[in-house]
């Protein structure tokens, strides 16, 4: 496969809840080996995109791809299988049990104990608290924590695409910066990533590719640089947080 | 907003109030008339379940309770003091209008299961305690010392006549305030979303204790018309079948529009008793069996069905 | 005087407590598998009594077979429980499911009209007549002064303690069970762990199911069967749930001996026949006060 060839390719997504629909006709594409987000104003349907894409929510239209393989159809758990992985806004972890039990559970579906071992180390390597607090519950964690426990759940599969909801809510602007320095050396480590973000200031510093939604359609897409530098787009999706 | 009615609609109307009102003249036999009367009691039941659930969100797992305690207030009452029966229905309205309360406030803060659980609780209570004061209640053996509007033989024609008007009124003032009224608004608000139906300035609090003292109101009046009807009130009024029964019904009527279940109560009720014949076991399976297909395949119920198939418009997409 | 009358007292309270923790362990059980569904699938199974009601009446069946073994009856109605039990949840309330999560509402009265049609089936098919079983869990009884306990009552509490224990291992220590208690706390994290909500919720399901199936079974010698039983069951693992804290699997185990308990001892003070408004009180009590129940957490999501 090229380098820079799409792992995950959205096509004309139409996706909503009982009869009204959030999502109109959507396209989106992640290239092999990039951070990709996705920025909007509240209600542009950006968690609903995740939904779709991660299969909790099913698309009236359009089809989801994977390494040009439609997973439209399969449950959740199948994609996970396939190498998609996913933290959700808040609380993407197992608060009654250990830190040790949720990165257990994180590699539910990977039947190799040396191969589980080894991406435990790996885990407990990048972040040494979680191994400090291995045995402590995923409920006692500070905010921060929980983050990186999340993110190490996710490790644990080893996705090749990790879609991320919000990565920074709640977090402090410097625990923010730690969160997206991990992010980065994981995508430089070759991981893709599909991130939806408020933060948009954040998310343009370190995305490598920018989507815009608007009314759950495509409103811009295009580097950070070039949303930067079109002034009326960072007017309207910087200008209120400025 | 007015509702305009076409002609099916309108001849549908008509046909069912010229059966109402000749059906003492038209029923074969008295047995047929009889059911009617008890259906209608429980037009008004399903009627005023669907007030807190259709409207106000809130699941009554208990609704037996009122109306047992409005049967069982009426009957006391009207026999202790020496009084006709016509002292009956307002007592026992006043008697589920304070349940209502009792239940109301201090379960205000419970949601969904436990808020469901709790009506539950306050039923079963009373269900506990009719079954066992015999000095008050007569225990299973059921009360039936209390005066009946009519007697039962000779004047069902009459008994027939007030149930009709009375339970009529009553599940058309339920429906009233739940489409018509700002109260019903201001519930089905709540229903809705309680964090915005607080931003919109309604208190929660209250408009949650009053819809509970209006339902009970409503149920505690059925149960004493019903029993001033019967002449015998008995702690199953107070059950969890009967709970069962109503939220059957209305499911199957079609919750959120109290006509559907009335209509859906009078007329499963009036099956499931003239198909006697068929035997009350089956008849309770094919209630239940009923209530799982509405629940799996038609969740808005007949009503719901109609809605849906009858204001078809091309306007939406 | 008066120091007898007070012995006689404190000896009446033990006798009584002791008869409340014979029964409290059978209500501990059925509370657990309630919980245990509710925990993970968020519906409150009004079927569940129903599902005693099945075992206790696969034990009958036994029976009439010819089977006196009341072990064996034991086996054969966890068997037909959990068939039934994965039939319900993979045909009635999985449909129901929506990003994951069963409708709560829609849930609690599909199970509902469950419960009336299964009351009614058994009644339809054996008749409302009370039935025994032949065998017996064990014969005679240990008398320790005025304490008189059947041995079969002990056994019944032995067995429902072994059959949670069981389970509480089961949730504790295998990775099954930790999903189970995940797909629990955030099904949404657990589907992105790779966790089939839809496999766990079946599992689950069938799980409770069974452990209200083999509590009816093994009552059955010590006592009889008939259609309706199933509701006041449901009815006393309602009180344990909400005592204990719905979803709470030591609170159901707590609340089931509390209940027993405070029941049994109820008949010193209540009037005979009001013993049953025990488990509806305290629940009562507990949704006013402690709705979480006594040994839940505050539920933390929406």
């Amino acid at each position: 496969m090229a380098p820079d060839s799409a792992i995950l390719d959205v096509q004309g997504v139409t996706a909503g809840y009982g009869g009204s629909a959030v999502l109109q006709d959507l396209g989106l594409s992640v290239r092999s080996g990039t951070m990709t987000g996705v920025i909007g104003p509240n209600g542009a349907g950006k968690s609903t995109l995740l939904k779709v894409i991660v299969g909790y929510l099913r698309p009236s239209q359009g089809e989801i791809l994977l390494d040009g393989v439609a997973v439209t159809g399969l449950p959740p758990e199948q994609r996970i299988a396939k190498g998609i992985a996913y933290i959700a806004q808040t609380r993407s972890h197992f608060p009654s049990q250990t830190v040790q039990e949720n990165l257990r559970l994180g590699a539910y579906l990977v039947k190799d104990a040396r191969l589980r071992a080894e991406r435990q180390n790996a885990v407990f390597e990048r972040f040494p608290i979680l191994h400090e607090r291995r045995r402590q519950l995923a409920g006692q964690l500070s905010g921060g924590e929980a983050r990186m426990l999340e993110v190490g759940r996710m490790m644990m599969t080893a996705p090749r695409l990790a879609i991320l909801d919000e990565p920074s809510v709640g977090l402090s602007p410097k625990l923010v910066d730690v969160v997206y320095g991990h992010v980065r050396s994981l995508c430089d480590q070759g991981m893709s990533f599909l991130i939806v973000e408020q933060n948009v200031r954040k998310l343009l510093s370190v995305a490598d590719f920018i989507y815009a939604l608007e009314g759950g359609r495509n409103r811009y897409d295009g580097t950070p640089h070039d949303l930067s530098e079109d002034g009326r787009l960072a007017e309207l999706y910087l200008g209120a947080r400025g | 907003m007015t509702q305009t009615f076409s002609a099916r609609q309108v001849a549908m109307i008509l046909a069912v109030v010229i059966v109402a009102a000749t059906l003492p003249f038209i029923a074969p036999n008295d047995f047929i008339i009889h059911t009617v009367c008890i259906a209608l009691v429980y037009a008004v039941l399903a009627a005023s379940w669907d007030l807190l659930y259709g409207f106000a969100g809130l699941i009554s797992f208990g609704h037996a309770g009122f109306f047992g305690l409005g049967a069982y207030s009426a009957a006391l009452f009207t026999t202790y003091l020496g009084l006709p029966a016509w002292f009956g229905p307002p007592v026992g309205a006043v008697a589920g209008a304070l349940l209502g309360v009792a239940i109301g406030v201090p379960t205000l803060r419970l949601r969904g299961v436990y808020q469901a659980l709790s009506t539950l609780a306050f039923s079963e209570s009373l269900h506990v305690v009719a079954t066992n004061w015999y000095s008050v209640t007569r225990g299973t053996l059921g009360f039936n010392q209390h005066p009946t509007f009519f007697r039962m033989i000779g004047e069902l024609h009459k008994s027939y006549y007030v149930m009709l008007a009375t339970c009529s009124v009553c599940v058309a003032v339920i429906w009233w305030i739940a489409r018509r009224s700002r109260m019903g608004m201001t519930f089905r608000a709540m229903r809705d979303d309680d964090i915005r139906a607080r931003a919109l300035g309604i208190n929660i609090v209250q408009q949650r204790v009053l819809v509970f003292t209006l339902s009970g109101l409503f149920a505690g009046l059925a149960g004493a018309i019903y029993a001033h009807y019967v002449g015998l009130v008995s702690p199953s009024e107070l059950g969890p079948s009967l709970t069962i029964l109503v939220i059957a019904m209305s499911t199957i009527g079609g919750v959120g529009t109290i006509i559907g279940p009335a209509v859906a109560a009078v007329v499963l009720y009036a099956l499931t008793e003239l198909l006697h014949l068929a035997g009350t076991v089956y008849n309770q399976i094919a209630i239940g069996a009923l209530l799982i297909a509405f629940v799996l395949f038609l969740p808005d119920g007949i009503a719901g069905w109609f809605v849906r198939h009858g204001r078809r418009t091309p306007a939406k997409s | 005087m008066h120091g007898a009358s007070g012995v006689r007292m404190l000896l009446d309270l033990v006798y009584f407590a002791a008869l409340g923790v014979m029964t409290g362990g059978l209500y501990g059980l059925l509370g657990l598998g309630l919980n245990l569904i509710f925990g993970v699938m968020r519906v409150i199974n009004v079927s569940h009594g129903e599902m005693l009601t099945l075992g206790a009446y696969t034990a009958i069946v036994m029976g009439l077979g010819g089977v006196t073994s009341p072990w064996a009856a034991i086996v054969a109605a966890v068997m037909v429980v959990t068939l039934i039990g994965f039939l319900i949840a993979r045909y009635l309330l999985q449909p129901l499911t929506v990003e994951s999560r069963i409708d709560e509402q829609r849930g609690m009265v599909l199970s509902l009209g469950l419960s009336l049609v299964l009351a009614n089936l058994v009644l339809a098919v054996f008749g409302p007549e009370y039935q025994r079983v032949p065998g017996k869990l064990a014969e005679g009884s240990i008398v320790l002064g005025d304490l008189i306990i059947e041995k079969q009552r002990l056994i019944i509490l032995i067995a429902s303690l072994v059959l949670a224990a069981a389970l509480m291992a089961f949730l504790r220590f295998t990775l099954t069970g930790k999903a189970i208690r995940a797909v629990g706390e955030n099904p949404e994290a657990a589907q992105a762990s790779g966790i089939s909500v839809r496999k766990i919720h079946l599992l689950t399901f069938s799980i409770g199911s069974a452990l209200a199936g083999a509590a009816g079974a093994l009552i059955t010698p010590a006592t009889y069967a008939f259609p309706a039983m199933g509701l006041n069951y449901t009815l006393y693992a309602f009180s344990v749930v909400i005592i204990g804290g719905l979803g709470s699997v030591w609170g159901a185990i707590f609340a089931g001996f509390l209940l027993g308990i405070v029941e049994s001892l109820s008949v010193i003070w209540l009037p005979s026949g009001y013993n049953t408004i025990v488990g509806p009180v305290l629940m009562l009590f507990t949704l006013i006060i402690r709705p979480q129940g006594l040994l839940g957490v505050k539920p933390g999501r929406a």
